[in-house]
């Protein structure tokens, strides 16, 4: 009865729908994959999203103004200054030679402090290996009566094994 | 240190190397910090080589040599120092007018004066030679205001064609340079208290009540 209060025209309904599904799916994005300027492009825009400005605060503030400061500094200490050495000459500009100086001082006091640890791990593997060293001369002076008793251990355990049960094996 | 040597930056030209040379350009370069750099380029015939060496290195007492070019039958030789302030001597007058002196200006004045002379061995040579002229250049760290004597000036460089002549001469320069560091900070520091101000007014107004 319900079918037949329902109308003539259900079922090719059905297959309309199901047809305007199907290609509503067809016009889905296909399986190809973007180009070379699109992927580019994509990277970008994320990298550029990914990007967030510091806040506003007096933090950043003093921040800006040191470099604000520095590049002062090397801007008014721009003079070229004569480095001369056996004869040959360099004209640097100061800040430059500032800059080199300081990153050789940085550069000396890390060789400085490499060297130091350097030779505090070479001292603490010195004493490990001399402790080691110590325990096998220990281990080779153990007293007859252990040895005895590491040897009465090993044949109880041979004489448990039997080797007539396979399941063991 | 060489003891004994002195460098100077009088501009003395040995009137031989002006009998001797093709061309003679002296280039002062004239630091923000009075920092000055000389350049003393001579060319002439390869035959003078060694005539032009001598009389060049007597004009610059401590320079160094830039370079020595041949080419064909011209033979270019440069030699240059570079001068702090503080070993200027007297008969150059070199000043800044910067921060610490005018403070509240965004400008800062230089000022250069120089004796400029031709050194004559004995006046029977002054009387003897032809006509000789060199060239004479100042570079300043700021655009150039005013030169004395006339000179070509282009920006901050300045440039007489001098003689023999009328040697001594009494050259003076005066230029002005924006102080763009102390701007750009100014603008920075006065930018940021105006947001901050902006930015402090804007949130209390958020909080007012709203009239319904």
């Amino acid at each position: 009865m319900a079918r037949e209060q329902a109308g003539p025209n259900d079922g090719s309904q059905a297959r309309e729908t199901q047809q305007e599904r199907g290609a509503e799916r067809a016009q889905a994005t296909g399986a190809r994959k973007p180009g070379f300027f699109a992927r580019t492009i994509e990277r970008a825009r994320s990298a550029v999203q990914r990007i967030s400005l510091p806040a506003l605060d007096w933090r950043t503030f003093a921040w800006g103004l040191l470099v604000i400061i520095v590049l002062a500094f090397i801007i008014r200490n721009w003079a070229p200054v004569r480095i001369s050495f056996f004869g040959a000459y360099v004209d640097a500009p100061r800040a430059l030679v500032f800059a080199i100086f300081f990153l050789l001082g940085v550069f000396a006091a890390w060789l400085w402090e490499f060297r130091g640890r350097h030779a505090v791990t070479e001292e603490a593997s010195g004493e490990e290996s001399v402790a080691e060293g110590d325990s096998s001369v220990e281990d080779i002076e153990a007293e007859p009566g252990d040895e005895d008793a590491l040897t009465e251990d090993w044949e109880a355990e041979l004489d448990s094994i039997d080797l007539n049960d396979e399941s063991a094996i | 240190m060489r003891a004994g040597l002195k460098t100077t930056l009088l501009a003395t030209i040995p009137f031989m190397l002006l009998v001797v040379a093709d061309r003679i350009v002296v280039t002062t370069t004239v630091y923000g910090d009075l920092t000055t750099e000389r350049q003393v380029t001579v060319e002439g015939n390869s035959t003078y080589r060694s005539d032009l060496q001598r009389w060049v290195t007597k004009m610059t007492p401590g320079f160094a040599t830039d370079h020595v070019r041949g080419t064909g039958d011209t033979v270019e030789i440069a030699r240059s120092t570079v001068r702090s302030d503080a070993e200027a001597p007297e008969e150059i007058e070199a000043r800044a007018l910067d921060i610490v002196q005018r403070p509240f200006s965004l400008v800062t004045e230089y000022s250069w004066r120089e004796a400029v002379d031709v050194d004559y061995v004995n006046e029977r040579e002054a009387l003897v030679q032809p006509l000789e002229e060199f060239e004479y250049r100042v570079r300043m760290p700021g655009r150039i205001t005013s030169a004395s004597p006339a000179a070509q000036i282009d920006g901050n460089t300045a440039r007489w064609t001098l003689t023999r002549d009328g040697a001594p001469y009494d050259i003076q320069v005066h230029a002005r340079a924006w102080r763009w560091d102390l701007i750009i900070l100014l603008v920075y520091v006065i930018g940021f208290l105006a947001y901050r101000v902006i930015a402090f007014l804007a949130h209390r107004a958020r909080l007012r009540p709203r009239k319904i």
